[in-house]
């Protein structure tokens, strides 16, 4: 089973659901069908329908949609941008009702919804790569590198895919590790979460929160290599789609 | 490459560190050095056996640090401190900050949704279970933080704000549940105490506060006013785990200021505490406070649950010192009414039957022109958490003394997204609005705040810490028999738990409507207390902590 038969069969399973919830709040038109196929594919139908656009907007709207992976034929997109600035266009949305203002909207999904194939096979990746010695991913990891979950809404999917695939000397300022050594002579090395001229806090990898004084230590030093290798040759093709995009779908809850 | 790796997973597996289990919980006594639930411990006594600072040295106390919450409201916070680690917040921001400098290492923001209006806008706490710290956010969320690096588990709404609801309680944690109920915005929304798992935030169980006509007490409502009935939560429950319940103090029906539309009838489950079983939600007993309530006597005071002998027997019991002025004692096994007195002036209620069904006074219900009660709206106490000291034996209490107020009604009728209150301005020729900064002129015949220490089995008066202005301030008393408090003048004081008698103090700068906590790291302790709206932390010199 391709990508594209996949995603076509979730949006028809959507489908049914979609004409069961918004079937009688949706106006019929041209368009209607197609925008329930391929827009709530991802999508409740209020995302689109509480605004109010011109057919430029719209066009412009869908056009990003495309970008972000919204699956049709060029003359179905058409009948999507027809549909909505027929039906809501400036001063239509349902945003301009009291109604939809006090109805709880869904979170954007950014890729289409993995089936529970994909969803193991990324599962098995994360294992069999180690990504949890340094990243948190449920509730497994350490803490030296910056948490996996809620990854999905502080990074774009292009940006996953370029960490995982790329050597980067250095991580983000944020991710740096700090190593002191106390007058003790102990060492404890984390990354770093705070600092002022008198301690530093930070977080081991086990989670650990501690706050060392940096008076009299033998060493304090922020590092900033990144132990990331590059997993280019490792993790290819379909794999690292669908790692990507089961990272992307690690949203932020609430977010 | 491989072999750090796995030497960082040992090190992963091997090094946990501590988790809040429930069992830490239970016996919060042997850890004094952290304050693991809102009251201290499930008893709520807000007592610690910390004894560094004594009634000798306390007059040394040094500020440590301070941590300024973003919000410009007054705050409520009382903070937890786990194994050196503080947790701590305001209604749009969490943080864990280091116990002895106050460094901040994480923090985890939610933004409130800016079209809802908020009645009390701000957080009285957080919960712990686990590596998992619970926040109620004001405009209905619940979410499950990670508590070592502030990362969200799980976010769900459990109440919807638009439909009049608030949350404002820190959750109470038993085993595998987090328990707490919303507060309306005195929009009529009827309210429940709520139980959620606290791996998934799956609701396990939910009481109704308001029950349905054909429930048991459905009937205490009358021409359909059950439907917005309110009996809002908004200050922590209580655990007893010999009987494995859990008990809840309620407020006020809706309309709160206006009855007509409530009467006949004691409308239950407003006013009263009730006892759930922890593991099912199902109702034990009740005792309701005030029955059919015109005057917004909130009973969201904090259950404090003792062991003591009751006329010559060991017995079970519960301290209450309720917002309509009087002190009760109950047995929290079966909600028998034990005793009843006034702590505060009061012209409401002139006896208690044998069951505790109090009788109102002749004409003491509200009037369009207006009916001076005794103590006025803000009550003879409030949500302020009392402490017990087992040590002194005596119930400590923050009160209005000689308050009184004239309450007025006005026709309520109930819209979507409006208040719904009855609440009307005095009529009477007699009546005028206080004037400005009224405390500065007031007399104490015209009203006070104050600490005042109770004889549990009496509730006789001890000894009185005369206020000239009012207090929101909880109460904490130490085994070294220090009793910390503060109020709306602005001081945070330390007195005496036997005799009252003032021993040292600090002004804060704003009100002092917290309760203060106290914990110890590397031997060192620390008194924490919110002020205005910043967290302070107090200690003794010479004490260097290690770190």
């Amino acid at each position: 089973m391709d990508g594209r038969y996949r995603i076509a069969g979730f949006a028809a399973l959507c489908c049914l659901s979609v004409s069961v919830v918004f079937g009688q709040a949706l106006p019929d038109g041209k368009g209607k069908a197609e925008f329930e196929r391929i827009c709530t594919t991802c999508h409740t139908a209020t995302m689109a329908t509480r605004l109010g656009k011109s057919e430029a907007e719209w066009r412009g709207i869908v056009d990003d949609m495309i970008s972000r992976g919204a699956q049709g034929t060029s003359s179905e997109m058409d009948n999507i941008v027809l549909y909505l600035s027929t039906n809501f266009g400036p001063g239509k949305g349902a945003a301009h009702s009291a109604q939809a203002m006090a109805t709880p909207t869904a979170p954007v999904v950014p890729v289409a919804p993995l089936n529970s194939s994909e969803i193991e096979r990324a599962k098995h990746l994360l294992a069999t790569n180690g990504c949890t010695a340094c990243h948190r991913i449920g509730d497994e990891g350490s803490y030296v590198g910056p948490s996996l979950n809620g990854i999905g809404s502080r990074r774009k999917a292009d940006e996953i895919r370029v960490a995982i695939i790329s050597l980067r000397p250095t991580v983000s300022p944020e991710n740096r590790q700090v190593r002191l050594t106390g007058v003790d002579g102990k060492t404890i090395t984390g990354k770093i979460l705070n600092q002022d001229g008198y301690s530093v806090q930070m977080v081991d990898a086990s989670g650990q929160l501690e706050t060392r004084s940096k008076a009299g230590a033998r060493e304090f030093a922020i590092i900033d290599t990144n132990p990331m290798p590059s997993f280019a040759s490792k993790i290819t093709g379909l794999d690292l789609d669908d790692l990507v995009r089961y990272l992307s779908s690690m949203t932020e809850p609430g977010k | 490459m491989k072999r750090s790796m796995l030497a960082l997973l040992l090190l992963v597996s091997c090094s946990m560190g501590a988790q809040v289990t429930y069992e830490r919980i239970l016996h919060a006594d042997k850890e004094p050095q952290n304050w693991l639930t809102y009251g201290g411990d499930y008893a709520s006594h807000r007592y610690s056996t910390l004894s560094q600072i004594t009634r000798n040295n306390v007059g040394t106390l040094q500020l440590k640090w301070v941590h300024p919450f973003r919000t410009l409201q007054k705050v409520e916070n009382t903070p937890l401190v786990v194994d050196g680690i503080m947790y701590i917040g305001d209604t749009s921001q969490i943080s864990a900050v280091d116990a002895v400098s106050g460094r901040v290492y994480w923090t985890y923001n939610h933004t409130v949704d800016p079209r809802g209006v908020f009645v009390l806008p701000m957080l009285k706490g957080l919960a712990i279970s686990g590596h998992r710290l619970f926040w109620a956010t004001l405009d209905g969320h619940l979410i499950a933080v990670d508590a070592r690096d502030g990362h969200p588990i799980w976010d769900k709404v459990v109440a919807v704000w638009q439909k009049g609801y608030q949350l404002n309680v820190a959750p109470l944690v038993v085993k595998n549940k987090v328990i707490l109920g919303p507060a309306t915005n005195e929009e009529g929304a009827n309210c429940w105490v709520s139980a959620y798992d606290v791996e998934s935030g799956e609701e396990l169980w939910r009481f109704d506060t308001v029950p349905k006509p054909g429930d048991p007490n459905g009937d205490t409502w009358s021409n359909g006013s059950w439907i917005h009935g309110g009996s809002p939560i908004w200050v922590t429950g209580s655990y007893d785990p010999e009987t494995n319940l859990t008990y809840w103090g309620t407020g006020n029906p809706n309309p709160g200021w206006n009855g007509d539309v409530r009467s006949p009838g004691d409308n239950l489950y407003s006013d009263s505490v009730v006892a759930l079983d922890t593991d099912t939600g199902k109702l034990k007993w009740f005792y309701q406070f005030t029955p059919n309530d015109e005057f917004d006597w909130d009973s969201v005071q904090v259950p404090v649950l003792v062991n003591m002998d009751w006329k010559g027997k060991p017995r079970k019991l519960m301290l209450w010192a309720n917002r309509n002025g009087f002190y009760y004692v109950l047995d929290r096994t079966t909600g028998e009414f034990l005793h009843g007195s006034a702590f505060t002036k009061q012209n409401w209620n002139t006896g208690f039957d044998a069951k505790g069904r109090p009788t109102k006074a002749p004409g003491h219900v509200a009037t369009y022109e207006g009916t001076f009660i005794q103590p006025g709206v803000q009550g003879g106490t409030n949500w302020y958490s009392p402490s017990y000291s087992p040590r002194t034996g005596m119930f400590y209490i923050s009160s209005w003394q000689n308050y009184s107020a004239v309450s007025a009604k006005a026709d309520a009728t109930w819209k979507e997204g409006e208040r719904y209150t009855g609440v009307g301005k005095p009529k009477r020729p007699d009546w005028t609005r206080p004037p400005p900064n009224a405390p500065l002129f007031k007399k104490d015949t015209e009203g006070y705040g104050a600490v005042i220490a109770l004889d549990p089995k009496t509730g006789d008066k001890k000894w009185e810490f005369k206020m000239v202005d009012y207090t929101d301030a909880g109460v904490l008393t130490t085994a070294s028999d220090l009793v910390f408090s503060g109020g709306k003048e602005g001081n945070f004081f330390a007195l005496d738990a036997v005799t009252g008698k003032s021993l040292w103090k600090a002004g804060m700068g704003g009100t002092v409507a917290s309760g203060p906590m106290t914990y110890s790291v590397n031997g060192q302790q620390y008194v924490a207390v919110c002020a205005g709206s910043s967290l302070y932390v107090f200690g003794l010199p010479d004490l260097k902590a290690s770190k």
